[in-house]
């Protein structure tokens, strides 16, 4: 017999706390206050077998196990003016969680059907793309004793950060509705195979690969189309009278009547601008993203060390050649990049502290290269503390990027790829969330505030949540967006939004 | 005069050793220590009810393994309802500095550290927190015994524990009724800050288990708030040959040892 590992006062390892009870104390020698009970009883109620770890048998038999939930969500853009005029939308979202295991391997599959902004279904979407958009992560995950390979469409996050992070690479953004979403949410799955292998007792090492690095997902219509597409779509459409007034004059050169060498130069314009982009995404096999992750625990912190080399997944927008000839292309590049990154964790004194940092090495460390993004480092900081108890909870973050040799960009004017109008080559960004869960978790508000420092633009959400039954939940939000049109969240400033929605997990 | 000062205190002092033979600390210390299984493993049913009667329940299983330096390890796998299925939360004692702490949640597909004085917090929504989960050392309090009676019939010490200068926590006192055969506090009054009862956690059902005297039914009552949680084991088994991955980051988001 072994002294007791739960001792504990009081509650719940009270419950778990054994009491060894001498050979003479039998049953029978105790107060109503015990359950008469012998051990030979007690042991009949042996648990189920499922592999010596666990008594729940959740599987159908099949090992089939399955869960999700369906949200229904009406969602009004606010007309400041004539609010009764506001546009409003109304979609479901459905998703589905699916996991087979077996011995020493499970299947997982997630679908998620979202018929919002940003959602799957979208206008034009061919099968395959509709079918992509469903599935959120279908993976395979094999148990090879000190090792797990998974491979599919997955989503991993690297980092300690809350909802910002400057080391998480492996997967791409849809930028459809993205401010208005968990992390996760507006993340997309991507293939790959991941190796994670357990060094010692409590770090492990992470390999990635993904044969193909998918750039991000922006909207190009609708209300949360960034605001560097509108810039983009307005250039083309605004080169379309020079276009015309070339072609014209080219044709009547060549003999043609005017007036049908205006009327061809209009048809031979709107053919040669309605398909003017060449997005050179990065598409071989060389293409493909590598990353290594060590991380582990130790004295009370958790600590990793992340390499990756991979591409940015926002495009570099080249139209150096487009603005001299719109005949010519527009060359949408996606920049290779080394990322070295490091990440940790501690909770000292009541804070949860998080902190990442990050260099992200691309080909143009001097900066000179107008058709390369320049070297940038990053790093975001954030701690969350309870208050009252554990009623509140206030969790704070900023976030920074820096590009590095800024007065090079500068140099080579608007043709370079990180040129940026006001000057600015930082970006910072910081998070304020005050949350509170009260009447035993069903009733839970709260208010979040994002900041960019730079452009003073911002966007804040009041939400409560209220839960009536366990897996039943409804909410109401209301999102406001302010500040510099520049700015990532002043860009929507005309797309401030109420919405209602009721959310059913099982 | 010294002298018979002196006969006079131990007069006094005599019969209150031979009916107090243990200190608070000897009891709180034998509570601490009593044997039991190398390992546990649970599954525990919680219904919680509110003022106005209407109750909910949650499933959760718990598995607990001590290691060769005498440290606890904990993990609770959180099965209904579905909002926090999977959730998974895994609790490491440590000598000489807070325990490490953390929680998988499933929405954000994430493992995260948490701050040992989150314990306050209310474990699940119910009358529960998370430091009522975890183990306190016995050096963290000073234990008093204050009197020995009878508890639902059974002879009990009852020792007040108050946490010693500088060592934080959410209740400023505690009195346990602790069975002075079996050495199982078989209830216990909570006090808050303030220094008023909040909560009272009783030992309604216990079992034989392989041999061990095992807590099968546990109520917490919140008495300000006039709500009651009740943990009551479906299933436990002492000293099942738990695999060491199980107490790991990597279980928290697998779900496999």
């Amino acid at each position: 017999m072994k002294k007791a590992f739960f001792p504990a006062l009081p509650a719940l390892t009270l419950l778990l706390s054994p009491v060894s009870c001498p050979p003479s104390l039998a049953a029978q020698d105790l107060p109503s206050f015990f359950q008469a009970s012998d051990g030979a009883a007690s042991e009949e109620e042996a648990p189920i077998d499922r592999g010596g770890f666990s008594f729940p048998d959740p599987a159908d038999g099949s090992g089939l196990v399955w869960g999700g939930s369906v949200r229904a969500a009406a969602r009004a853009y606010l007309d400041r003016t004539d609010p009764l005029e506001s546009q409003t939308r109304t979609w479901p979202r459905t998703r589905l969680e699916l996991r087979k295991a077996a011995a020493g391997a499970d299947l997982l599959v997630r679908l998620n059907h979202d018929g919002g902004p940003g959602g799957a279904g979208l206008p034009g979407e061919n099968g395959a793309e509709a079918l992509r958009d469903l599935v959120d992560e279908a993976y395979l995950r094999a148990y090879l004793g000190r090792f797990d390979l998974e491979a599919g469409l997955m989503k991993v996050v690297w980092g300690v950060g809350d909802d910002m992070h400057v080391v998480d690479v492996l997967n791409p953004t849809d930028y459809g509705d993205f401010v208005n979403n968990d992390y996760l949410d507006r993340r997309r799955g991507e293939l790959m195979f991941r190796l994670v292998g357990r060094v010692g007792a409590s770090s492990r090492l992470e390999l990635v690969w993904e044969p193909r690095t998918s750039p991000d997902l922006i909207p190009r219509e609708g209300p949360w189309v960034p605001g560097a597409a509108r810039e983009l779509a307005a250039t083309i459409t605004g080169k379309y009278p020079s276009l015309v007034a070339n072609l014209t004059a080219q044709y009547v050169a060549d003999g043609v009547d005017p007036a049908a060498a205006t009327a061809l130069a209009k048809i031979t314009a709107a053919g040669i601008l309605a398909d003017p982009i060449a997005d050179e995404k990065p598409s071989r096999l060389r293409d493909g993203t590598w990353g290594l992750r060590w991380s582990g625990s130790a004295g009370g912190q958790d600590l990793g060390l992340i390499y990756a080399w991979t591409f940015h997944r926002t495009p570099s927008v080249d139209m150096g050649a487009f603005l001299l000839d719109p005949a010519q292309k527009i060359r949408l590049t996606y920049d290779r990049f080394h990322l070295v990154g490091l990440e940790a964790a501690a909770a000292p004194g009541g804070f949860n502290l998080r902190a990442e940092g990050a260099f992200y090495l691309t080909r143009d460390l001097a900066g000179d290269d107008p058709r390369v993004r320049n070297s940038r480092i990053g790093g975001v900081l954030g701690f969350d503390r309870d208050l009252l108890t554990g009623k509140l909870n206030l969790n704070a973050q900023i976030r920074s990027l820096v590009t590095l040799n800024p007065e090079a960009i500068k140099g080579n004017g608007q043709g370079d790829a990180d040129y940026q109008a006001d000057g600015r080559y930082t970006e910072t960004m910081a998070a304020f969330r005050l949350g509170g869960t009260f009447l035993r978790d069903r009733l839970k508000p709260q208010v979040s505030v994002t900041t960019g420092l730079e452009r003073r633009d911002l966007r804040i959400e009041p939400e409560i949540l209220w839960s009536p039954g366990d897996d039943l939940e409804l909410g109401l939000r209301y999102v406001h967006y302010a500040g510099d049109r520049d700015g990532v969240f002043g860009q929507f400033r005309d797309s401030g939004f109420a919405e209602v929605f009721a959310a059913l997990s099982f | 005069m010294p002298k018979r000062l002196f006969l006079t205190i131990l007069s006094l002092i005599l019969p209150m050793a031979l009916l107090f033979p243990q200190s608070g600390d000897d009891i709180m210390r034998r509570v601490k220590d009593r044997e039991t299984g190398s390992s546990s493993h649970a599954l525990v049913q919680m219904e919680l009810t509110d003022k106005k009667g209407v109750t909910s329940r949650r499933t959760l299983e718990m598995y607990g393994v001590k290691d060769s330096q005498g440290l606890n390890s904990m993990v609770v796998v959180f099965h209904e309802p579905a909002s926090v299925r999977n959730t998974r939360y895994l609790a490491v004692e440590n000598k000489g500095r807070d325990d490490d702490k953390w929680i998988f949640l499933p929405a954000l597909k994430r493992v995260r550290r948490i701050a040992a004085s989150e314990g306050g917090s209310s474990f699940m929504g119910s009358d529960f927190t998370y430091d009522d989960m975890s183990d306190r050392e016995v050096e963290k309090d000073a234990h008093r015994l204050l009197r020995e009676e009878q508890e639902t019939g059974i002879d009990c010490f009852v020792v007040e524990s108050v946490p010693k200068t500088g060592e934080r926590t959410q209740y400023s006192r505690r009195v346990s009724w602790v069975d002075r055969e079996r050495f199982l506090p078989l209830k216990i009054e909570l006090f808050d800050r303030a220094g008023k009862l909040v909560k009272v956690a009783t030992l309604e059902e216990i079992r034989k288990i392989q041999g061990y005297w095992t807590p099968t039914r546990t109520t917490m009552r919140n008495v300000q708030t006039g709500t009651a949680t009740v943990l009551a084991m479906d299933k436990f088994v002492w000293d099942e040959a738990l695999p060491a991955g199980i107490f790991t980051q990597r279980f928290l988001e697998t779900g496999r040892p």
